[in-house]
């Protein structure tokens, strides 16, 4: 009994340092995509020690040699839906209908080609406040695409993990979310004078459904 | 539309995929193949190429945004805490062998006893009911239950100065064990900055209060939290239900503050 008891004791103290080890080096990693969520820097502290702590007592329920990165990235979307954003709901809406008429208006007017004569000066124009700004006006599942695919480099799987939907559905919001983070950046620079107004490439216009869908379609179509 | 229209239409819809590297060997060949024949679709992949070269050294600036010193300092003692065992914990890790023996001795010996679900206190929480007694003085609204409730009510007064009681009511909470069954209660409210926290009083007597185990189902759950109380700590409903016994009621306090704030200003309450 006595090597039982001191047994769970090592093993705790094991599990401890294996949390050190693991989970910790990603803890700005999780500061940074809790900044994007919540856009306030204490309630991004408070997001990440939350995450940390429930990932420490749930430390047992992880499991080794899995994605801890994706692990710990989805209990903190977790807590962030749950807590934070149910506060914010009417807001959500509000942006999902702007998100919805911008969309349209894009994807109509294919306005996100730009000239290669033009990209040189457009790229120099763009400053890391217009790609913050750009990428905080997007709600919040478009934002959370773009954050786990372009900058912690997640797979459609990794990132369907983490918010919880299909693949089909981290395709469509990462198509039509760069499609927006781009046509935002446009904007800014038309308004700067940089870039004339978006111009039409004559791109068909895009409904991203699900590439199960297009490869039936295809061997229909053979 | 012609079979050229179509995969003119199929690239673009999924050059995303294509650049991700999200597609398989032979997907991936089509898609070459189309490249190498179509003009248009090039300089629809190159304008996408350019916009993801240019946009990843603005992302790379996200990454250098880390947690500031104070507040890793905060997440260590916060971690250390965690890692300390409660007194119960200890307890019931020794005593983990004779558990069962004893689960009977008790059943035999001991009157049943009837659970609380903390999803009464997120239910209370939410109602918009108005306080009967408006008061920010806690000695106010103690007298004030005094001659309502045949259990001790005490206002918790908290040491954050920007918690402010706002007043209470009586109202009723169910317990359950196999048949329900229906208490009085003290509802206490207050407010911090743009967050609500309320508190529910009510006699303890034969009350389980939710075991640390019942809630270790999984990351969005709660349990036992190292406290200067013997707290019980669980997530309802994305409220937090911080509950504790004291002078013979229980208490449960039900905010959507996070978790450490709320355990923080439990255990400041007096």
């Amino acid at each position: 009994m006595l090597g039982q008891l001191f047994g769970r004791k090592s093993e705790k103290k094991t599990s401890h340092a294996e949390f050190e080890r693991i989970a910790m080096p990603h803890a700005d990693a999780l500061y940074g995509a809790a900044l994007r969520m919540t856009r306030d820097v204490t309630s991004a502290e408070d997001l990440v020690q939350e995450t940390l702590l429930r990932a420490y007592r749930f430390w047992h329920k992880f499991e080794p040699g899995t994605n801890v990165k994706a692990w710990l990235f989805r209990i903190q979307t977790n807590i962030y839906i749950n807590r934070y954003r149910k506060q914010q709901t009417e807001q959500q809406v509000i942006d999902d209908i702007q998100a919805e008429d911008l969309l349209n208006r894009y994807a109509a007017e294919e306005s996100t080609f730009i000239p290669p004569d033009t990209r040189e000066s457009f790229f120099k124009s763009v400053l890391s406040d217009d790609v913050m700004k750009a990428l905080d006006a997007l709600p919040f599942d478009f934002r959370m695409a773009v954050l786990l695919a372009d900058l912690h480099e997640f797979s459609y799987k990794e990132i369907a993990e983490v918010l919880d939907c299909p693949v089909g559905t981290v395709m469509s919001r990462l198509h039509r979310a760069r499609k927006l983070l781009q046509a935002e950046l446009l904007e800014y620079a038309a308004a700067r004078g940089i870039v004339a107004n978006a111009t039409a490439a004559g791109d068909a216009p895009e409904n991203v459904a699900s590439l199960d869908a297009f490869r039936r379609r295809k061997v229909a179509g053979a | 539309m012609t079979l050229t229209q179509l995969e003119c239409g199929d690239f673009r819809q999924f050059a995303d995929c294509y650049l991700d590297a999200e597609f398989d060997a032979r997907d991936r060949a089509a898609f070459d193949a189309h490249l190498a024949a179509c003009a248009d679709c090039r300089a629809h992949l190159d304008n996408q190429i350019a916009f993801r070269q240019a946009l990843r050294p603005h992302f790379q600036v996200f990454q250098r945004e880390g947690l500031s010193f104070e507040a890793r300092a905060r997440l260590r003692r916060a971690l250390a805490d965690a890692e300390r065992p409660s007194l119960m914990g200890l307890w019931a890790r020794r005593l983990a062998l004779p558990v069962p023996v004893v689960a009977v001795a008790v059943l035999l010996l001991i009157p049943p006893t009837v659970g609380f679900a903390p999803r009464e206190a997120v239910l209370r929480h939410q109602e918009a009911s108005p306080v009967e007694v408006p008061s920010a003085q806690a000695d106010e609204i103690d007298a004030w239950f005094k001659d309502k409730v045949r259990f001790e009510v005490s206002a918790p007064r908290f040491r954050d100065p920007r918690v402010q009681l706002l007043g209470g009511r009586l109202t009723h909470v169910h317990t359950r064990a196999g048949q329900d069954e229906t208490r009085q209660a003290a509802y206490l409210v207050y407010a911090i900055g743009r967050h609500k926290l309320s508190v529910l009083v009510f006699d303890g007597t034969g009350v389980d209060l939710p075991d640390a185990s019942d809630a270790d189902e999984g990351p969005a759950s709660g349990g036992q939290r190292p406290s200067r109380r013997d707290l019980v700590l669980q997530n309802q409903d994305a409220f937090n239900v911080a509950m504790f016994r004291s002078g013979g009621s229980i208490y449960t306090v039900t905010s959507d503050l996070p978790e450490p704030k709320l355990v923080a200003l439990v255990d400041s309450a007096f």
